[in-house]
């Protein structure tokens, strides 16, 4: 009987939960240059940051939701380390201009210039987890608010990336403008969302860490 | 002189490799021992709606990976999403028992070719064109354990079989040399599902891996 009552009990947190998320829907932005202010002073002091990450892809096709998870690096100003642990292992780390993956234990080494969707992601992966998008020029960007976070609805221009990424929406938290979750949506209207839990920031990282062997 | 030893030492490794291509598998000559009575098994879809792979495509040097989620919609059509680790879809596509449906690809893989020749290895993985196999008999290839060999659209399957006649390997064989247009292996079985698939292509060079995996639900 506890048993079920725990489950009834979660199912209503759950519920509540929910309904407290859409009861505090994004509005337009107030002071969008003060925010922009911020965000890059912000960005001047992250030198580091490590954290932990949900990602949750929706598979409309499918009716289906998959979720994998793992930890990110990112050092200042282009190195950056997505270890996917869960379910599981596939490691890609952006490093000055290469992008390294490790899948089933091979590496490979790729030019990120050498392919536009790698460079779109790379670029856009890195100007994200820093937040450094608001004066992007390849995106056209709404400023929402609520009363935890900032959101950056960015639209990109280019025809070609819109084949692959719809609309790219980036939450940044209020109390820290830190980067909390990346949301990207494809023209079918899946979308992948990568929450970024447990960040620390300006932790020293060793260059070696995103050399992936 | 010289030149004449030299023309005809390479002759006969010519030769020499193009028998040992012809009698490769030693399908040609199999001996017929019995009619098979049983019917291939498959765990696929039992107990799960949709199956998951870690999966590698690797053609020409050339490799793609991602995660490849199949679900079965009706006995005989699956519908499939192949898509980045990152989230970013290659294709969906809606696979029937002789035809399949692009909802959506993105232009690199989007030919003829390569989407219809995806689309028939999944189907050979999963479902194993099983209701299109016909006239099953066992047979013993040279040098070789007993198989079961099925009609297929005018030409053959070759299927080595577990105890509960769940296949660990098919090999497709066409034309009067029994030459093999590709294979399917079926490895590291967990409760009778294979945890690994690897298909191989023989006309041309694509090779196919999959690792099952399992999204927390």
């Amino acid at each position: 009987m506890n048993k079920f009552l725990s489950i009834f009990c979660i199912g209503l947190i759950a519920v509540f939960c929910s309904f407290i998320e859409q009861a505090d829907p994004y509005t337009a932005m107030k002071d969008v240059a003060g925010f922009k202010t911020k965000l890059n002073q912000k960005n001047q002091t992250i030198t580091s940051l490590s954290c932990d990450f949900v990602q949750e892809k929706s598979l409309t096709f499918m009716a289906q939701k998959v979720i994998s998870k793992g930890n990110m690096k990112y050092k200042k100003p282009d190195m950056m380390k997505l270890e996917y642990t869960t379910p599981f292992q596939y490691i890609m780390s952006l490093n000055k201009g290469k992008v390294i993956i490790k899948d089933n234990g091979k590496v490979n080494k790729y030019d990120a210039k050498s392919n536009k969707l790698f460079k779109y992601v790379n670029d856009l992966m890195i100007k994200a987890v820093q937040g450094n998008v608001a004066d992007s020029k390849e995106f056209t960007i709404v400023f929402k608010e609520n009363s935890k976070n900032y959101l950056m609805e960015m639209t990109p221009i280019d025809a070609t990336m819109k084949e692959y990424v719809n609309k790219v929406n980036v939450h940044v938290a209020k109390a820290d403008y830190g980067v909390v979750k990346v949301e990207m949506t494809e023209k079918s209207g899946d979308y992948t969302l990568i929450s970024f839990i447990n960040r620390v920031y300006n932790t020293p990282i060793k260059d070696e860490e995103f050399n992936i062997q | 002189m010289k030149n004449l030893i030299f023309n005809k030492y390479f002759y006969c490794i010519y030769v020499f490799i193009f028998l040992l291509s012809c009698s490769r598998n030693g399908y040609k000559h199999a001996v017929v021992k019995e009619a098979f009575n049983g019917h291939l098994q498959s765990s696929f879809f039992k107990n799960d709606s949709i199956h998951y792979f870690k999966t590698s495509v690797s053609t020409y040097g050339k490799e793609l990976s991602g995660i490849l989620a199949i679900k079965r919609q009706h006995p005989d059509t699956l519908k499939v999403s192949f898509f980045t680790e990152m989230g970013v879809s290659f294709f969906d596509v809606l696979i029937t028992h002789d035809s399949y449906q692009i909802s959506r690809c993105i232009p690199q893989l989007d030919s003829k070719a390569v989407m219809s020749t995806l689309a028939e290895d999944i189907r050979w993985v999963v479902l194993f064109n099983a209701g299109k196999l016909h006239n099953g008999v066992v047979v013993q290839p040279k040098n070789k354990g007993n198989l079961v060999r099925f009609d297929y659209q005018n030409e053959y399957i070759f299927a080595a079989l577990n105890e509960e006649n769940v296949p660990l390997k098919l090999d497709y064989v066409y034309g009067s040399k029994f030459k093999s247009k590709f294979e399917i292996r079926f490895e590291a079985f967990e409760k009778q599902l294979p945890s690994k698939v690897f298909v191989e292509h023989h006309n041309f060079n694509m090779k196919i891996e999959l690792t099952a995996i399992s999204f927390e639900k």
